[in-house]
């Protein structure tokens, strides 16, 4: 017996070495698939086990806290200190600390918009007269803005060592002096917030121990003496920022004589004509200096950025070719209790683009209500404090873990760009619509004394006793998170948040990506590749359970008339089916050893062995039940009027449209869900690094469905147009060129694979609707199906030898 | 006229490395309009030697000519056209394509060259002209007779015109009323004015023909004329 059907195995040859092939790529690449798509899960679930966590696990704010931005589209914004309000005191923070399951809870009390001291940057003794005219500016990044207005000095020589008689307008404060020409820089106002130091240092590692520092400088003590001793608010300073500064100085040589001025204000050769400033001609005088004739003129811009920091300025001085060096010999000024806070940004427009409006549309435009806040020392004596830096801080450069968000990170050093991918920074006044860093940190005591004795606004807490970011992990946090929630305070888990640029309109900047921080990114994150896995397994199994159900049912058709032979000839009926059986089954377990030899070579882990030996088995029992069923045979006499072959080979045709069908709907779905979660994914940080984790695998994955896809199409054809080789023989007796021939078999072959591949397209175009896959993915996946398997058909018809 | 020149065959066997030559030096004229036959025993070669003629097996040495045209020389997709317009074949199992209709069948060699309704009168003219009754034309060749089979195959072999019918024991597997009808319809063709090549190991039907020729050990001999 095994004989004969080894005999008809070789007799074959073609169509039996193509159903090899074809099972061989079944035993081996879905157990491979089924691996890959395994392996991609634990990839996703390691990285998200090692990387998913942030610095700390959740944020807890006073009740209501949460923004219509927060709510509505699950994401906070980076540094989102806010409208610090505050709402949390220091004994609830001491309460919430003390809690055994609290590893860290590090408070953060956003206190406003502070300054720190200013110093004067001095003008050089040129040559001749000259008059420089000034313009401070800040920055954006894209935009210069102008600080206060335009100013002039009118230098006429340096009398003497210690006598610089110059002249300018003085209005209120009077900080001129005869030995220099120094013009005070303009203040500038960051974001100060105030800190727990242990906790703090404890949840970000990074050094605050300057806090402790006792700043006893002796211009302090003046100052404090003069001011009735109100508190010093010690701050620390972020030592990586520097202010967005520029000077625009435009200088003119003027022939005039200093003894004609002086005279014209009634001085004598020797004063200082800066004295006349009190004089009543001061108006015509200055009236004509701006007449006399420029001899020369010149403008520079000077880049003052690199010597200010926010909370402490450098004194400067400009060389005679205008460089900026530090000065020795400065003026300063102080008044630093003055300070703004700023309302949150309303964002308007969540559904599409979120719109960012301006509220005051100054130099620099303000995008936030600001309101002034404090005493200043011109108006009074008794000023609420005094701001002192006492040190610097560094937050780490470079974080281990950039893929974790940490909403009130407080550092957050990611960019804001333009869609043009130009950085935006935030300008020297509060309104910037760029959430600001901490540029200062102070302490909780500070923050009593600014905001009263509910300063904090947000805790940071991180869970005790967690090493990776695992379900169990998960579940601890939301235990503690449960537990504050009852107490009333607003809850939300960060634990594996991550980054995702949001795009803003902002009113005149235009489109500008900001990072913002997505909230429970991780667990999305492992459902979506969950589902992907799941969706991949079961697709394989169900691709190859139906193609070995298909495809031995046409290898039963096949058979139809040489059983009807063999039965007229005597033959019983079991003696038949075994005989079909004991044919496949050779074929079956040739293509398993074979595959188990190729699996071996690939090293192929155990499960993927025990997956080909299932596939194995079940052929077997496929074959089995299929040729051993009763055939319903029923002719037919007259003719189909259309579709005739088609509807006559329907038994063999049928199933080869039920391949090209199961294989469409396997590259399309797998094309389509892979890309879309692909993208999806790659939304967040975290994701995008999932992706590149995963990247191979995937691709691995897709080869796979397509040689699976194509093999089984190709050997399905294949089978069909062997059967049918008589009749093409047939064609070409009868006088038609190889060109009818292919023409006609083309447009038969369209007709019935081109509907097959449509009705597969459209299936799963339905089924990945439902799975909510985007419209793009869609098109997509079910594109590459179509153009993949059209080429494949036609490939295999043209290259038909006829 | 059709000129067999000088033409042998011989097949490769593929398990020896040995070569049967199954034509040899084999050299035949058929003038037009004549009906020649050729008888041998089962394996001599005859079907080769009509598969040579027709031009669907190329000659290991030999031409065939049509007139001037030589066959062998034509490129594929002229000889094709050569072949479909100028020899109609006809073979003892009728090869018609199953799932077609017996009009369709009759229509399938000039599917892609006339007009559908043009080529359905003639097929319908045709068949009836051989007798096949009308309620069969839309009917699977599976359901008529082995006569009638065989009547829908010249049908679709003369479609074309052709000056040339290659019938290949076209009576092999009929009885003898329809063995006679199918002699008396190719003796029609040829008053026609076709050109009749029969291959046959039924001496009764080679009878039929001007001439007779014996094909054996890959040579074909004269055998006798009948009127
Ligand atoms: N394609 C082929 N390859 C090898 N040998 C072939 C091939 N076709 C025919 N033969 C051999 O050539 C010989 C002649 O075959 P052919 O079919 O011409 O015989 P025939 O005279 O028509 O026989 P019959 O009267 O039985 O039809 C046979 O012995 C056959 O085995
Ligand atoms: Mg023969």
């Amino acid at each position: 017996m095994i004989r004969i059907a080894w005999n008809r195995i070789l007799h074959r040859k073609i169509a039996s070495i193509t159903i090899l092939i074809a099972l061989i790529c079944l035993y081996v690449f879905i157990p491979f698939g089924l691996q890959q798509s395994k392996e991609t899960k634990s990839t996703v679930t390691e990285t998200i086990e090692e990387f998913g966590r942030g610095s700390y696990d959740m944020l807890v704010r006073p009740p209501s806290s949460r923004t219509e931005v927060e709510q509505t589209l699950g994401v906070v914004e980076e540094n989102y200190i806010g409208d610090s309000k505050g709402g949390i005191s220091i004994e609830e923070w001491n309460e919430i600390k003390s809690n055994p399951t609290i590893e860290v809870a590090a408070p953060v009390a956003s206190l406003g918009y502070f300054r720190g001291k200013q110093f004067s940057i001095e003008l050089p003794i040129l040559d001749n007269p000259t008059r420089f005219t000034y313009q401070f500016y800040t920055s954006d990044g894209q935009k210069k803005y102008p600080i206060k207005e335009q100013k002039s000095i009118m230098f006429f020589e340096q009398s003497r060592p210690g006598m610089v008689q110059y002249l300018t307008r003085v209005e209120s404060e009077a900080q001129y002096s005869s030995p220099a020409m120094l013009i005070i820089i303009p203040a500038s106002y960051y974001l100060l917030v105030a800190i727990d130091q242990e906790s703090e240092q404890k949840l970000t590692g990074i050094d605050f121990s300057d806090l402790n520092k006792k700043q006893e400088s002796a211009m302090l003590k003046t100052m404090l003496d003069n001011y009735g001793d109100p508190p010093v608010v010690k701050v620390l300073q972020r030592s990586d920022l520097t202010i967005p500064l520029s000077i625009k100085l435009r200088t003119e040589t003027l022939d005039v004589e200093l003894e004609e001025y002086l005279n014209k204000l009634d001085l004598k050769q020797d004063d200082w004509i800066m004295q006349g400033n009190s004089s009543v001609n001061i108006e015509s005088v200055l009236k004509d200096l701006r007449s006399e004739p420029i001899v020369e003129s010149n403008t520079t811009r000077v880049d003052l950025s690199k010597f200010q920091k926010p909370f402490n300025g450098t004194a400067l001085k400009l060389t005679k070719d205008l460089k900026p060096t530090t000065a020795k010999r400065y003026s300063a000024e102080f008044n630093t209790s003055v300070y703004y806070t700023a309302s949150r940004i309303e964002y308007k427009n969540l559904d599409t683009i979120p719109q960012v409006n301006l509220v005051e549309n100054g130099d620099p435009p303000s995008y936030k209500k600001v309101e002034k806040k404090g005493e200043s020392m011109l108006d009074s004596f008794d000023i609420p404090f005094f701001i002192e830096q006492v040190g610097t801080f560094s937050p780490l450069t470079d974080p281990q873990n950039k893929l974790a968000g940490s909403p009130l990170g407080i550092y957050g050093g990611m960019q804001a760009k333009t869609v043009d991918g130009e950085v935006l920074t935030p300008t020297t006044i509060p309104g910037s619509f760029i959430p600001a860093p901490a540029s200062g940190v102070t302490t909780l005591e500070a923050a009593e004394l600014i905001k009263g004795d509910k300063p904090i606004d947000a805790i940071r807490v991180k869970v005790a006793g967690i090493k990776k970011y695992d379900e169990a992990a998960q579940q601890k946090i939301s235990k503690v998170a449960t537990n504050l929630l009852k107490k009333g305070y607003e809850v939300d888990v960060v634990a594996g948040s991550s980054f995702k640029e949001l795009t803003l309109d902002v009113e005149g900047i235009g489109k500008v990506v900001e990072p913002w921080t997505t909230l429970g990114v991780a667990q999305e994150l492992t459902s979506t590749w969950n589902y992907v896995t799941l969706l991949t397994t079961g697709l394989f199994i169900l691709f190859s359970v139906l193609w070995l159900i298909v495809r031995f049912n046409y290898e039963k058709n096949i058979l139809h008339n040489e059983n009807t032979l063999l039965y007229t000839i005597g033959w019983k009926k079991s003696t038949i089916h075994f005989r079909n059986c004991v044919e496949q089954y050779l074929l079956i377990t040739v293509s398993f050893l074979v595959s188990l030899f190729l699996l071996y070579g690939l090293e192929a882990t155990k499960p993927m062995y025990w997956i080909t030996a299932c596939l194995w088995g079940l052929s077997l029992l496929i074959v089995t039940y299929l040729l051993t069923r009763k055939a319903k045979g029923k002719n037919r006499s007259e003719a189909y009027k259309r579709f005739a072959s088609i509807l006559y080979y329907k038994r063999l045709i049928f199933p080869a449209m039920m391949i090209l069908l199961l294989s469409s709907l396997l590259i399309g779905i797998q094309v389509s869900t892979l890309g879309h979660s692909f993208q999806k994914a790659s939304v967040t940080f975290l994701g995008e690094f999932t992706n590149n984790q995963t990247l191979w695998l995937q691709l691995s994955i897709l080869v796979v469905t397509f040689v699976l896809g194509v093999i089984s199409v190709t050997e399905s054809l294949n089978a069909l147009f062997l059967e049918r080789k008589s009749e093409f023989t047939m064609y070409r007796t009868i006088g038609w060129t190889r060109g009818a021939v292919i023409k006609h078999l083309i447009k038969e072959v369209s007709t019935w694979t081109l509907s097959a591949i449509i009705a597969g397209v459209v299936l799963g175009a339905t089924i990945l609707h439902f799975l909510n896959v985007s419209f793009g993915w869609i098109g997509i996946g079910m594109g590459t199906t179509f153009i993949l398997l059209t080429i494949t058909i036609y490939i295999i018809v043209l290259t038909r030898k006829l | 006229m059709i000129s067999v020149k000088n033409v042998s065959k011989s097949f490769q066997h593929l398990s020896l490395s040995q070569k049967t030559v199954i034509l040899q030096n084999v050299d035949l004229s058929i003038p037009k309009g004549s009906w020649i036959s050729i008888v041998g025993p089962s394996g001599s070669g005859k079907s080769t030697l009509l598969n040579i003629i027709s031009g669907l097996l190329k000659p290991d040495t030999g031409e065939i000519y049509y007139n001037d045209v030589d066959l062998y020389q034509l490129h594929n997709k002229a000889k094709s056209d050569f072949r479909r317009k100028t020899i109609g074949f006809v073979f003892q199992d009728f090869k018609l394509l199953p799932y077609y209709s017996v009009v369709d069948n009759v229509m399938l060699p000039l599917l892609y060259d006339r007009k559908k309704k043009e080529l359905y009168d003639k097929a319908v003219t045709l068949l009836q002209s051989i007798g096949i009754k009308k309620e069969l034309f839309s009917r699977l060749p599976e359901g008529l007779s082995g006569g009638e089979k065989q009547r829908v195959a010249i049908a679709r072999s003369l479609i074309a015109d052709p000056d040339v019918m290659v019938c290949d024991e076209p009576t092999g597997n009929l009885d003898r009323e329809n063995r006679d009808r199918i002699i008396d319809l190719l003796g029609q063709l040829r008053e026609d004015g076709k050109t009749i090549i029969l291959v046959t190991h039924d001496l009764d039907v080679a009878d039929h023909g001007d001439k007779l020729y014996f094909l054996k050990d890959g040579s074909l001999t004269l055998g006798g004329v009948s009127v």
